[in-house]
């Protein structure tokens, strides 16, 4: 499922209310549109589209992220959520759907009440057959990240767009750039290769179509082994995910496919493509794995109150200065230095008494690290970092 | 982009430590609040996703066809 994020949710805002984005932005409450959007985010188990539909919507209707135009904006952004998921929702009754959002807002309706709702009005969009045979509907892609899904989805489109029957690698490659976000698609623009070349390239090789097809659009064997050699590339690089970086390697391993023609014919070299995308796989691993976490530590509260006070007298000690005050500039420089003075004294008294450090320690293999080499540049100075004087060595 | 008076919220998001860190530093260097410049950066978001053609060709779509459903809510309080 594609999930629709805040910014879509100001966009969606934006048109429906016909309102500027700085006019929305005004209007929203960013926190409650992300703790709903949050609550209607599809998890790991593929859900129906109906129930998906009906989490947001009630999520958006009860939280209430804009001040004005909530339910009209709520109604629009599931509508949305479900075009971008390949369902329509039969627009000849709007009496009643507007009666159903009322009474979501009045609490006499449900999640389930909605999905119920929702169920029968539902169509696949572009025709009964075509998203039959989208790649969602079967799980064939469910390890893949939304970006990816939305990159193999963008792909049908750009082969509809070049009037091709069936998709292929090269319009998974027109697919990655057409996310314009991502791994693969900053790889693919740092190294110069731009959606619109690719698109005129691939039209040159491949040919274009007199009509876009009116029905299904098959894929190829070539993007089931796509979607393959990325599972494997993920695998390789002990990813539980597979997102486009994984798609546009396993892209570069096809050799010989148009894809790779063209990239070639960008000058995008396979070697220097892989790296690029390596690099920033391996970027992405770091910062997933630097999850905020939280740590309580009792302070005492002498040393709180001195924490609290010393910025507190710097300021005032600056505006002494800039008011000409210098002999109130002078008291308030030396009342810094004796809650400098006093911080220090509590924090050492402090981290020997409570023996925070060990048990932060503990916790975390960083900050252990960080300790025994802090403790190291404590020997190196003669100071004993677990007490009396060490010699120099 | 100033804030009209009242506007302004607290804002709670999940944020990668990065990019909070990121955040603030803007926020120090040009003196702002970091609402403030998460709002500009949210701004930015949207901006990018205007050139998402898809996504705006089904949300026109949407909006033409589920047009009275939608303006029968349109005196709605919220």
């Amino acid at each position: 499922m594609i999930a629709l994020e805040v910014e879509d949710l100001v966009l969606i805002a934006g048109r429906t209310l016909g309102l500027a984005t700085g006019q929305v932005l005004d209007l929203l409450d960013v926190a409650a549109a992300e703790h709903a959007l949050a609550q209607a985010r599809p998890g790991s188990e593929p859900g129906d589209p109906a129930t998906c539909a009906a989490v947001l919507l009630h999520a958006l209707v009860r939280q209430r992220p804009l001040r004005r135009g909530n339910q009209r904006v709520a109604l629009a952004a599931m509508l949305q959520f479900l075009a971008l998921n390949g369902q329509d929702m039969d627009p000849g009754v709007p009496g009643p759907v507007a009666a159903m959002v009322a009474r979501l807002a009045a609490g006499t309706l449900g999640t389930k009440d909605v999905a119920d709702w929702l169920t029968p009005r539902l169509r696949p969009s572009g025709g009964a057959t075509r998203m039959r045979e989208a790649p969602m509907a079967d799980g064939m892609f469910e390890r893949f990240t939304g970006r990816a899904k939305r990159a193999v989805i963008l792909a049908q489109d750009e082969a509809r767009e070049l009037g091709h029957g069936s998709v292929g690698s090269e319009h998974v490659l027109l697919g990655l750039l057409a996310v314009g976000e991502g791994i693969a698609a900053v790889a693919l623009e740092s190294l110069g290769v731009s959606l619109e070349q690719t698109r005129e390239r691939v039209g040159e090789i491949a040919g274009r179509g007199q009509d876009a097809p009116a029905g299904a659009i098959r894929f190829t064997p070539a993007v089931s082994q796509l979607r393959d050699g990325a599972l494997r590339e993920a695998m390789l690089l002990g990813h539980d995910y597979v997102g486009t970086g994984h798609l546009l390697l396993a892209l570069l391993r096809e050799g010989d496919g148009v894809a790779a023609q063209v990239l070639a014919g960008r000058g995008a070299d396979h070697a220097q493509v892989r790296e690029r995308v390596l690099d920033l796989l391996a970027r992405a691993s770091e910062q997933a794995s630097a999850k905020p976490r939280m740590v309580r530590l009792p302070v005492p509260a002498s040393l709180a109150d001195a924490l609290e006070q010393f910025p507190l007298v710097r300021r005032q000690k600056a505006t002494a200065v800039e008011a000409g005050d210098f002999a109130g500039a002078a008291a308030l420089r030396e009342r810094e230095q004796q809650l400098r003075g006093e911080i220090l004294r509590l924090t050492r008294e402090w981290g020997a008494g409570a023996e925070i450090p060990a048990a932060i320690a503990e916790q975390d293999p960083q900050v252990r690290r960080e300790l025994d080499r802090l403790r190291d540049v404590a020997r190196q100075h003669g100071i004993n970092p677990d007490g009396g004087t060490a010699r120099p060595a | 982009m100033p804030m009209k008076p009242g506007s302004t919220k607290n804002l709670l998001l999940r944020l990668d430590p990065e990019l909070a860190g990121r955040l603030q530093a803007v926020a120090d260097v040009e003196g702002r609040p970091v609402s403030d410049v998460i709002r500009e950066a949210i701004g930015a978001l949207v901006e990018q996703r205007r050139g998402d053609e898809r996504f705006l060709r089904l949300l026109e779509d949407n909006l033409a066809r589920h047009r009275q459903a939608l303006e029968l809510l349109r005196d709605d309080p919220q």
